[in-house]
């Protein structure tokens, strides 16, 4: 009996130390009933990966700033970012961020505030972005210009992330929103804890978030290469090489991108990544249908800032690759966005 | 191989089953050896040849040093020990350093000179170890060892051979020579040991070094306070981790019967610069200090100045000895500076007992040293002297974070934390368990270990210890 409490406050303390020390982040996902699985808004987190974020989520969930959904001032330009765990860059402090760049450069160019809204989410597809900004950014926020980012593994058909997206019908000749999240385990599992009440206590407990963290861990790492290390097949570690894909533009992505064209509201802008897959797919289809887009290409040579040995990707300090911009990187897309939209926004000025 | 890593304990889980039901001591030493060797090599086999040349070659040596007639005769074979050994090191280590220093310093292209060599884990360590063995014969304290098994494995014993504590051969031969099963009793004080290690290294210094790492990486991105906070956090990740794995070295020894030297005795609650010294590592500052200052430089049995100059040099080649880098030499001049200093006070206020004092005065030390300890470990840390100055800069000229709040928090629980165990570890921790039932020592360690290896599982590559690099 002693010893099962000595147990149970020895696991409450390590519980504590867990959480203050931030050894365990929050757990930073909750499922939305319709959206699926969206930022926990206004809570603190603190990240270690191939970089270093610390910072918090506000009101909507969004990382760096508090902007309300409505302008205050209709003189302020908003832009608004669509995409992946590339434009949420939690691998840098929020003023390293390229949006916080965007934000200094452009007003001082502009003569006029701007607000840079970020809407990025880890491990998300054009399929479950476009969704989530059709269905609710578009309508709750007002926007002047709005930043798609895409890359070539958004052609894919299949999206397994957790969240609703747009899948092709081919009986309805049209994309029809999925939520196939609702049937996967991981849902389940969490719509049953929090049914029983649990689910807060669970994702306030350091214990459990690193439970979370071991499982995560033992996906990508495996158990075995752990246990016996170099005896044992290791897992292949991506390496970030050169290399051209030859892929075909999805029914999905190419409906998308013509939804977002040419639906009424704030100008969709459509960003070109080129990494880690290159595959000029995506530039071709948008010549071809004379989408509006800016290449990264044209400040991205694969993974140097180009015109230098500069890396955008590689970070020192833990020399990793994770696939996500560094200082460098958000540096020099903040600098070429700035650029190439504050001259895009006074010629179209001009000409009104 | 790590002693943080799941591999580690794989290994333990076999080589300590198979230590204990080996009945013949002989066997039990090639076992240990063997697994030693393999320890070693499992980092990179292709220096295992250099471990057990310079094993090797010192047995031999001290045999040659002790069975010379003449004292001329003995003492050439101590200084080709010293040649053979320090170059050795100086190879490895110091070469490149020179080289680049040289190109800097007369602007010349030296570059075809430059060795493509990785260090050798543990070189620092067990050659100063080797070191102390012909040293010790030399000055008639031991008789040279006859059995070459026991020698190679008093150098290759792997609980200390990559990151220490460096032990002495006059302490440690004897023990390695009567390798044994310890008995339950000591087998659980190597289990706690082990345990107290590994939660110091894996859940305070493995989780402070990301943000340590991060800050010092890239300097130039980061504020006041968060420079300062990584400050600060460095000098409870590099206790941590090297007093962490200082206690797991001694638990896998004392599994097997062995007790290796306290290497830490808080040492960030030291009252001055020299009772820090005798606090922190030290297995090499009392090597330095008997072996350099002492028996090399005369001590303080010269002047006065020449006693400020001796402790300036033994902590100058104390701080080169850690890296070729200038800022471990900066490192080491800083230690050297405080201690002159420190002994010019104790002169002056005729008060030469080191920990002597009111008990506000000895606070008072205390939040000094701390602060030039402190000051110290910007340049131990920074990977250039680049970054250290702009570290310095930062705190003259500072400029406000809105995360400084969010960065002093963290820091203050780790701090806390730290002091808590530190203080328990020395204070609380033996009385505390032995009184306590066993069954309820088990209860609070279990917890530790569940959460231990979920955090080893959890992480990509466990974090090398700071030593290592040593």
């Amino acid at each position: 009996m002693i010893g099962t409490l000595i147990t149970v406050i020895a696991l409450f303390v390590l519980d504590q130390y867990l959480k203050f020390t931030r050894i365990t982040p929050p757990i930073l996902k909750y499922y939305h009933d319709e959206y699926g699985a969206l930022n926990v808004p206004n809570i603190k987190y603190l990240k270690f990966k191939e970089g270093l974020f610390l910072g918090q989520t506000n009101y909507d969930g969004r990382f760096r700033e508090h902007y309300p959904k409505r302008k205050i001032d209709s003189s302020t330009f908003r832009i608004v970012l669509v995409g992946d765990s590339f434009v949420e860059g939690i691998d840098v402090y929020s003023r390293h961020h390229f949006a916080t760049h965007m934000e200094d450069i452009m007003s001082k160019k502009l003569g006029n505030k701007v607000e840079v809204l970020n809407f990025g989410r880890g491990n998300c597809t054009l399929q479950s972005s476009s969704y989530y900004y059709l269905n609710y950014i578009k309508k709750e926020y007002d926007a002047d210009l709005v930043l798609f980012f895409v890359e070539a593994r958004d052609l894919s058909q299949i999206s397994d992330y957790p969240s609703t997206s747009f899948v092709f019908s081919d009986s309805l000749g049209d994309i029809v929103a999925s939520k196939s999240w609702m049937e996967t385990l991981d849902f389940k599992l969490v719509k049953t804890l929090k049914d029983m009440g649990a689910l807060y206590y669970l994702n306030n407990s350091g214990l459990f978030r690193l439970a979370y963290r071991t499982k995560s861990g033992i996906g990508m790492y495996g158990f075995f290469p752990k246990v016996f290390g170099k005896f044992f097949p290791q897992p292949a570690v991506q390496t970030y090489d050169r290399f051209e894909v030859n892929l075909e533009m999805s029914k999905t992505a190419g409906r998308i991108f013509d939804t977002l064209s040419k639906e009424s509201g704030p100008r969709v802008l459509f960003i070109l990544r080129n990494f880690p897959l290159e595959s000029s797919v995506l530039q071709r289809y948008m010549d071809s249908v004379d989408y509006d887009y800016i290449d990264l290409k044209d400040t991205l040579d694969y993974k140097y800032v180009r015109n230098t040995t500069d890396d955008a990707y590689f970070f020192k300090a833990t020399g990793l690759y994770g696939g996500h911009w560094n200082h460098l990187g958000h540096k020099a897309i903040g600098y070429f966005l700035s650029n190439r939209l504050s001259n895009s926004i006074s010629r179209r000025e001009q000409t009104h | 191989m790590l002693f943080n890593s799941i591999v580690f304990i794989t290994f333990m889980a076999i080589v300590m089953p198979v230590f204990y039901l080996l009945k013949d001591r002989q066997h039990k030493k090639w076992w240990i050896l063997f697994a030693s060797y393999f320890f070693y090599g499992y980092w990179d086999w292709r220096f295992l040849g250099l471990l057990i040349f310079s094993s090797v070659m010192d047995f031999y040596l001290g045999k040659a040093i002790f069975s010379a007639n003449e004292n001329r005769i003995k003492k050439n074979w101590l200084i080709f020990s010293l040649i053979a050994n320090l170059t050795i090191l100086g190879v490895f280590k110091y070469y490149n350093f020179f080289v680049g220093s040289f190109q800097e310093m007369f602007s010349v292209n030296l570059d075809f000179l430059h060795l493509n060599v990785i260090l050798p884990v543990g070189i620092s360590f067990y050659t100063f170890q080797s070191l102390s063995y012909t040293f010790d014969v030399y000055r008639g304290r031991m008789k040279p060892e006859g059995n070459l098994l026991d020698y190679i494995l008093f150098v290759a014993f792997f609980p200390q051979l990559v990151a220490g504590p460096i032990e002495r051969a006059i302490d440690l031969l004897p023990q390695v020579k009567m390798l044994k099963n310890p008995g339950r009793s000591g087998v659980w004080d190597g289990f706690l040991l082990i345990s107290l290690g590994m939660f110091k290294k894996v859940l305070i210094g493995d989780t402070i070094a990301k943000y340590v790492d991060h800050v010092f990486t890239d300097a130039n991105y980061y504020s006041s306070p968060e420079l300062l906070a990584a400050l600060l956090m460095f000098a409870i990740q590099i206790y941590a981790d090297f007093s962490g794995y200082s206690n797991i070295a001694r638990g896998c020894a004392k599994l097997m019967g062995v007790d290796l030297v306290i290497n830490f005795r808080q040492p960030y609650l030291s009252h001055n610069i020299t009772d820090f010294w005798r606090r922190w590592h030290i297995s090499l500052s009392s090597w330095l200090k008997e072996y350099l200052y002492i028996w090399g430089l005369g001590g303080n049995k010269r002047s006065k100045i020449r006693t400020y100059v001796n402790l300036l040099l033994t902590m100058l080649i104390g701080g080169f000895w850690h890296g070729a880098n200038y800022t471990f030499i900066i490192w080491g001049g800083i230690h050297g500076l405080a201690l002159a200093v420190h002994k010019w006070f104790c002169e002056l206020t005729g008060n030469p007992r080191v920990t002597h004092g009111h008990y506000l005065a000895k606070m008072l030390g205390g939040v000094v040293t701390f602060i030039v300890v402190l000051f110290a470990w910007l340049f131990f840390r920074a990977p250039d002297l680049t970054t250290a100055t702009y570290f310095l800069e930062s705190f003259i000229h500072w400029k406000g974070s809105d995360l400084a709040m969010d960065l002093f928090f963290i820091t203050f629980s780790y701090y806390i934390v730290s002091f808590f165990f530190d203080f328990v570890e020395h204070r609380y921790g033996e009385l505390f368990m032995r009184n306590l039932n066993i069954v309820y020592q088990l209860a609070i360690l279990m917890p530790v270990w569940i959460v231990i290896v979920m955090y080893l599982f959890s992480i990509g590559k466990p974090m090398p210890f700071i030593y290592f690099q040593f």
